[in-house]
């Protein structure tokens, strides 16, 4: 059984008057090379994407494949952004590992997919969200985007979010690497939450 | 007697990985008319400058009276860019509410004062009291200035800062607004707390 937990509390702004940015502020950085990092916008802060560890990048593959076998090759999309809620779109710009739609890829050569053409985002963490990650989830939610999954690489637990509300994810479950995990909108395909993960080494 | 402050927990970075500007890429970013408002670099985040209320502008100017009596009018400068160490120096860009010299600041202007001519910083802090003290508090000790006053205009009180290392002051002390207060270099010259700050209206009206 999964654990049910409660959700996290949420982590004061160090700078609530910072600069926001929006989208157009940051083409205008990425076209004069202020900005040559790859990067996510959430709530008007530049985030930088950090290069990513092998046990990272192998978790996120091995995730992304067994997704494909479960949707189908064509629904499956990794690192690329989703649009949030519509009133969001100006400061926010993120970017999950993991997108499973409901249209196949070449429906977004020229858009990005909508919040309710996406059926689960999958971050892949370290250990737990970091607190920008949170917030993005918190995005996520707030688009009403159904099913959102973060895998802790180091403890191979998967932390399962559902039920968006304005106020984030209210039904939150870890399952552990002996446990069996579904996603909602396919709950007969069942995988071990360790076959998600890298073979451990350590 | 002051109390003693035991070092508060580091406030975590709400964004750990955000994009930091540097002094160049936020000049950049005025000359494009991206960034029209008055605004302080910290820990390279821009954060845009609130204007000050009454009670603020009233306390800087009562402190800084004070400190013009005690040290000397060409001593004391208010809004005045200091030195920060070179580690800091590219993603850090802000002045100080008050700063006090050892010499006068005509020998020295229009280059920026450094640890060696400054004998105390004061930041007038309500709304920014958590980045006074947990941010710029490290860049002030990192940079060797030797005492540090933060005046909370909410509570009338007056945090201390002595004893500057690379990891932050290591002296820290409160002073309520009963107690007596000096300067390190002036140590003689003493005032109460109470007096630093503007007649509180609120409870005289009670």
């Amino acid at each position: 059984m999964p654990t049910t937990l409660m959700p996290e509390p949420e982590i004061p702004e160090r700078y609530p008057n910072r600069k926001r940015f929006t989208r157009d502020e940051v083409k205008f950085l990425v076209d004069n090379n202020l900005l040559t990092e790859r990067w996510e916008l959430i709530d008007g802060e530049i985030i930088l994407v950090m290069a990513q560890n092998p046990p990272h990048n192998s978790t996120l593959l091995l995730i992304a494949i067994w997704l494909e076998q479960v949707f189908g090759r064509l629904f499956v999309r990794t690192q690329q952004a989703v649009e949030v809620a519509i009133k969001e779109r100006k400061r926010n710009y993120p970017e999950p590992d993991i997108s499973v739609l409901t249209k196949p890829l070449h429906e977004f050569y020229s858009r990005h997919p909508n919040p309710d053409e996406a059926v689960l985002l999958v971050e892949i963490a370290d250990t737990t969200l970091t607190s920008d990650q949170c917030e993005k989830r918190d995005l996520y939610a707030r688009a009403g985007v159904g099913e959102y999954w973060v895998a802790d690489v180091k403890n191979r637990q998967i932390f399962v979010y559902r039920d968006p509300t304005s106020n984030g994810y209210t039904a939150v479950s870890m399952y552990t690497a002996e446990e069996e995990i579904a996603t909602l909108a396919r709950p007969d395909a069942k995988i071990r939450v360790n076959d998600l993960f890298p073979p451990d080494v350590s | 007697m002051p109390t003693l402050l035991v070092p508060e927990p580091p406030v975590p970075d709400q964004f750990p990985s955000r994009k930091r500007f540097t002094r160049d890429e936020v000049k950049f970013l005025v000359d494009n008319n991206l960034l029209t408002e008055r605004y302080e670099l910290i820990d390279g985040e821009i954060v845009i400058k609130m204007p000050q209320n009454h009670p603020h502008r009233l306390t800087l100017l009562i402190i800084a009276l004070w400190l013009e009596q005690v040290f000397g009018r060409v001593f004391v400068q208010t809004q005045q860019a200091i030195q920060i160490d070179k580690k800091d120096a590219h993603t850090n860009d802000y002045e100080p509410d008050i700063t006090v010299y050892n010499r006068s600041a005509l020998e020295f202007l229009p280059n920026e004062p450094t640890d060696q001519d400054v004998v105390l910083v004061v930041e007038v802090s309500d709304s920014t009291l958590a980045t006074d003290r947990n941010i710029k508090a490290k860049i002030y000790a990192r940079s060797h200035y030797r005492e540090y006053w933060i005046a909370n205009v909410k509570k009338r009180q007056i945090i201390v800062h002595r004893d500057p290392t690379a990891d932050g002051y290591t002296a820290v002390s409160v002073y309520t607004a009963e107690e007596e207060i000096a300067t390190l270099a002036r140590p003689d010259a003493k005032i109460r707390v109470n007096d630093l700050f503007p007649p509180d209206v609120s409870s005289k009206q009670e």
